[in-house]
């Protein structure tokens, strides 16, 4: 009621006479440009491109306007327009070829200091792939956890651990669909394919009424469209895996696609090596991005984009044997199996100059599985005589179906109003299993047990970025969240506020509140990071999560823009968060049971971030900081007592530099430091007589892992061909081998067999090479 | 220069993985002060040998701490620590002294001599440190709350503090017991009902033991619980000799339903010939006619301590779990007192 409303009063309200509206597009491939600014240089007027590349300026009494279009990483366009009816233009900007002006820090051409925004980053995809990687793989969630307030979990893990949040609590979307598990062998790459990505955006705080859902973050994906234009490809051969991007119109400036699949091959390479009666065992991994792009008419836009990755250990040991007449044989299997599956249909419309609609209908799914097969049997004179057959099967998975409607009002330049309303449909499956036993052709045991839990989760939303003077503008806004789950209902409202003054024009303070709230938990283990966490809904018995931040700040650009520098203080309190009792494992939990596994409690997180950027020059890069406290408090652990969280970092510091060299070299390096890990260890023992040996742990996580600290270091050289690019690149992971925990345990000492702990660490240095093209 | 600088770093980097990445770390463990432990159950039976074979609960046992980085297994029992048990006045009601025997386990096997009377086998009761007996063969009450002291030379004391509690109101206790192919075994459902008292947290444990036609436990084995299936939900099944509480019933009404085994022969041995090769000295063991289903009502303590120290168990060195820390009541030490009540029921076998 309120947006029709706001609809129908708009126009008049404000009193805008013309309106220039369009989008802002990549020239060479038609790409949407999201977050390009867009402004007219005789009234001071701007505005920024929303995530599907589209602007609207509106002018209350001029007769005329020069507009600049610009991008960083792009040429800017300049383009006069007479102001006599509402205008539609869109604008082609042509890439720039120096990859050392490229921009990592917040909104774009939009000055730091400008903006209401706090605690976002956007990290262009040309400098995520300059940024030394593990074995060569290009990683999302590992440039990341680079930027201050986002923290690693284990070593080499791609996890993202926001402002003392948990792993769940981060809203990971792509395309507008979420992605529940965002990671691949075991956490140490992300399932992200940097050549399929267009747009990457993390929220740490100051959450805008448009997103709800999680606590912590929000990690907002956005894949490439497609060349409009013409048919190109790039690809990679790395040291583990390769890849291959296609794109091209399917109809030119009408129709195009992207398809991208990437796959490891350490099992092949090492296939000729096994013998299946000793036993074969295996791992790959595999992702395929698809994206379909079709322009309806100039208002109408549809995108079709789907995702589906895979990660599959497996073994296999097969044996025979012979003796006399009988004749035997086992075949045992074992496998786990993980991956996302999603598919996103957007439709975007231009109802207006001033308004602007993106319908889109999502399915996300998730699931893990173990398995286990065993059978055996055998023959007397060929006859079969005995045959047993044992299956296991271990899975769990969460399923979302949602409908979200999206609208971007523009009614002057001193308001941006975005409205809208989800709704998604849950599906949660955490621990099922299906167990097989026969002897012959007897069932001994058929077992199937997990049942599915259906929930629907709700929200409206709006907000207005408004600009009050001209040194106030305030981002104001309001989402009602509800969710509805065995006769239950849960309802959230949250205000949302994020305010900037601008002392100077190169000066700003700024300030944001926002409260959160999430329907679903993952129960996850604090050991090591697998991709057996288990999603599981709020219900009955378990309360939703919830969470409010406060954050302030400071921002400011020197030397004429060259450096921007930010520092923000946060504090954010949370409750309803849950985690594994005392003993309990996913191994024996299961759908029926899980709500009597866990604990529910409280937490704390406050500290200050520091991030100093150099934007331009042959030298570029970063350095980031962060002070920290992040606790917990649960009544059934630790005897109730307030405990640090496993991810407590106290210090955690990122220094990350671009340069180029003559002759298209490249370098780049980065360095990280960050306080130990918080653990919990065993600090005596005592007996009991016939119940052996207690151990009494410590205060939960009363102890630390060694500080971590690695250098990374890469080189990369860029050949032009007549048919292309190919670009030669060698990095060093961990270059002076530090041995960095990875976990810790007790055991007798190597030479002074004693009792002591000991730590295992991962990866010592890793030199590794990769091969990437692109015609 | 380039190709051998980067022959160079490729061998470096294969050499230094092969180093392999384990390292001991120096971790500021502080400094431990051993305390005491012991650990008591208060049941509401004569504490005798027949009990201490049968519930390793029953027989004190006092130890002591030592920190984990330390290396002398052999000294966590204490052997001559004074211990004693004092009722809700302050009297003193039981005095524990050190035998240094562990009877728990040797419940299965028994010697009879010429007169027909049975006594555990002693080879099943080495030298044990740290284990003591009653002395006054005092009888805790249902319902009576009881202190234990615990003193040792070099150590500071430490005393515990429990409630025995009050006996469970059982009904419906019946087996349908039969045979099994082999004869040896007899297997069926126990069922019975647990009236539990509303307004309270109360927590059980069943036991079951095949007696003779006099009613006689010695010498055989307790039932077990038959698992039919592969068992993915622990939590939720009652099984004998495991601790539950009544935490998942409303009703008042706890059906404990159970498909368990028993062997319905006796473990004897013939004392006359000290021959000490057992199976040469296995006699006809007497048949079981009964079972006696011993319903336990359990203090908190008794509980925790079971559920805790089973949780330690199942996840030590299990990367998936996470750490369990074991229950204690003991102030001032490590350990529990607890307090048991049985109440006993006998159904015919077959």
């Amino acid at each position: 009621m309120l947006c029709l409303l706001l609809l129908c009063l708009g126009s008049a309200a404000f009193g805008q006479r013309h309106t220039v509206s369009g989008y802002v597009r990549d020239a060479q491939t038609g790409e949407n440009l999201i977050g390009a600014a867009v402004f007219d240089t005789r009234s001071g007027q701007g505005t920024t491109t929303n995530s599907y590349g589209f602007y609207s300026l509106s002018f209350s009494s001029a007769d005329s306007a020069f507009i600049v279009a610009s991008y960083i990483g792009y040429q800017r366009v300049s383009h006069a327009v007479k102001l006599t009816g509402d205008v539609q233009h869109d604008y082609l900007l042509r890439a720039s070829t120096s990859l050392a002006t490229v921009e990592v820090v917040a909104a774009k051409e939009e000055k730091i200091q400008e903006t209401t925004r706090m605690s976002t980053v956007s990290v262009p995809i040309e400098q995520l792939k300059a940024v030394p990687a593990l074995l060569g793989e290009v990683d999302v969630i590992k440039t990341l956890q680079l930027l201050p307030g986002v923290q690693s979990g284990t070593e080499g893990a791609s996890g993202m651990y926001v402002r003392g949040g948990g792993p769940d609590q981060n809203l990971i979307l792509m395309d507008g669909a979420p992605v529940y598990n965002g990671t691949h062998l075991f956490g140490f790459f992300s399932v992200f394919n940097a050549d399929a990505l267009n747009h990457i955006e993390l929220v740490k705080g100051g959450f805008p009424a448009r997103y709800g859902g999680r606590l912590s973050s929000v990690l907002d994906i956005s894949m490439k469209e497609g060349n409009m234009k013409e048919f190109h490809g790039e690809g990679s051969i790395g040291l583990i895996a390769s890849k291959l991007t296609l794109e091209g119109p399917i109809k030119k400036d009408t129709a195009s696609f992207i398809i991208s699949a990437r796959r490891t091959y350490l099992d092949a390479l090492a296939r000729p090596f096994m013998d299946k009666e000793k036993g074969v065992v295996g791992y790959f991994f595999h992702d395929f991005n698809a994206k379909l792009n079709y322009r309806i008419t100039s208002k109408d836009r549809l995108y079709l984009s789907g995702y589906t990755g895979l990660d599959k250990f497996h073994s296999r040991l097969e044996s025979t044997y012979s003796y006399g007449s009988e004749e035997g044989y086992r075949d045992e299997k074992a496998g786990l199996d993980w991956g996302n599956n999603m598919l996103s249909l957007r439709w975007n419309r231009i109802l207006n100059n001033r308004l602007f609609l993106n319908t889109t209908a999502t399915y996300s799914r998730y699931q893990f599985d173990i398995s286990i097969h065993n059978e055996s049997g055998n023959t007397y004179n060929g006859e079969q005589t005995h045959r047993t057959n044992t299956s296991l099967l271990y899975l769990s998975n969460i399923r979302d179906f949602s409908l979200k409607t999206d609208f971007d009002y523009l009614p002057n330049p001193n308001h941006y109003i975005r409205f809208g309303t989800q709704a998604t449909q849950h599906q949660f499956r955490p621990g099922a299993v299906q167990y097989t036993d026969e002897v012959g052709d007897d069932a001994l045991s058929d077992l199937n047990i997990g049942s599915k839990k259906t929930a629907l989760e709700s929200a409206v939303y709006m907000e207005d970025d408004v600009r009050l003077t001209d040194k106030l503008k305030v981002n104001a806004g309001l989402r009602l969240n509800s969710f509805f789950v065995d006769g239950e209902s849960y309802l959230s409202l949250e205000p949302r506020v994020a305010a900037r003054y601008l002392l100077n024009g190169q000066l700003a303070l700024k300030a944001s509140y926002a409260k959160t709230s999430q329907f679903i938990h993952l129960l996850t283990n604090s050991g090591i990071g697998l991709p057996t966490d288990l999603w599981v809904p709020a219900t009955k018995i378990v309360q939703p999560q919830r969470a409010s931040q406060v954050a302030i700040g400071a921002a400011q650009t020197l030397l004429g823009g060259q450096y921007e520098v930010s520092v923000e203080g946060y504090y954010k309190t949370m409750k309803g968060i849950i985690e594994y009792k005392e003993g309990a494992d996913f191994t024996s939990t299961t759908s029926s049971n899980w709500e009597t596994k866990v604990a529910a409690g409280k937490g704390w997180a406050y500290g200050a971030e520091f991030f100093l950027q150099k934007k331009v020059g042959n030298t570029s890069g970063w350095v980031g900081y962060t002070l920290s406290w992040a606790d917990r408090q649960f009544a059934e652990l630790n005897y109730g007592e307030k405990f640090p969280y496993r991810y407590d970092r106290r210090h955690d510091i990122s220094v990350v530099l671009f340069h180029k060299l003559p002759r298209n070299w490249n370098f780049s390096s980065t360095w990280v430091y960050g306080t130990g890990n918080a653990v919990t260890l065993s600090e005596s023992r005592y007996a009991i007589g016939n119940y052996g040996m207690v151990d009494n742990y410590s205060s939960r996580n009363d102890y630390r892992m060694r500080a971590y600290h690695r250098l990374d270091l890469g080189f990369s050289k860029t050949k032009e061909k007549r048919w292309g690019q190919v670009v030669n690149t060698i990095s060093v992971y961990n270059a002076y081998s530090r041995q960095n925990p990875f976990y810790m345990y007790y055991g007798r000492g190597r030479d002074s067999n004693k009792n002591t702990y000991r730590q295992v660490a991962l990866f010592p240095i890793i030199p590794s090479f990769s091969k990437s093209f692109k015609f | 220069m380039g190709k051998y600088s980067l022959k160079s770093t490729l061998l470096f980097g294969l050499l230094v993985s092969l180093l392999g990445c384990e390292m001991e770390q120096d971790v500021p463990i502080p400094a431990h002060e051993p305390r005491l432990s012991l650990r008591l159950s208060l049941i509401n039976l004569t504490p005798d040998t027949l009990l201490y074979i049968s519930t390793r609960e029953s027989q004190l046992f006092v130890g002591r701490s030592q920190g984990v980085l330390e290396d002398s297994e052999e000294l966590l029992a204490i052997p001559d620590a004074q211990v004693e048990l004092f009722d809700e006045a302050g009297q003193l009601v039981e005095i524990y002294t050190h035998t240094g025997k562990s009877y728990f386990g040797g419940g299965s096997y028994y010697w009879s001599d010429s007169t027909g009377n049975y006594s555990p086998g002693a080879y099943h009761y080495p030298p044990a440190p740290g284990f003591y007996e009653a002395t006054k063969g005092f009888v805790p009450a249902p319902g009576a709350r009881y202190t234990i002291r615990a003193s040792a030379p070099g150590y500071k004391p430490i005393e515990a503090t429990t409630t025995v509690p009050l006996e469970a109101a059982v009904s419906g206790v019946a087996f349908d017991g039969q045979r099994g192919e082999y004869g040896w075994e007899i297997q069926g459902n126990i069922r019975l009902t647990i009236h539990d008292k509303a307004g309270e947290q109360n927590y059980y444990r069943v036991r079951i033991y095949p007696v003779d036609s006099t009613y006689s436990r010695a010498g055989f084995s307790e039932a077990r619980t038959v698992e039919d299936d592969i068992n993915f939900d622990r939590d939720e099944k009652l099984r004998l000799g495991e601790v539950f509480s009544d935490e998942s019933y409303t009703s008042g009404a706890i059906g404990f339903s159970s498909k368990i085994s028993v062997t319905p022969e006796a473990f004897e041995y013939n004392n006359n010939n000290n021959n000490n090769n057992n199976n040469g000295n296995q006699k006809q063991g007497r048949k079981a006619k009964y079972l006696e289903v011993q319903v336990e009502q359990l203090s908190k303590e008794e509980y925790l301590f079971n559920k805790t120290l089973e949780a330690q168990w199942l996840t030590e060195d299990n990367p998936f779990a996470e750490y369990a820390q074991v229950y204690s009541n003991v102030s001032g030490g490590y350990g529990v007192l607890s307090g048991v009540t049985v109440s006993k029921f006998y159904v015919p076998l077959e």
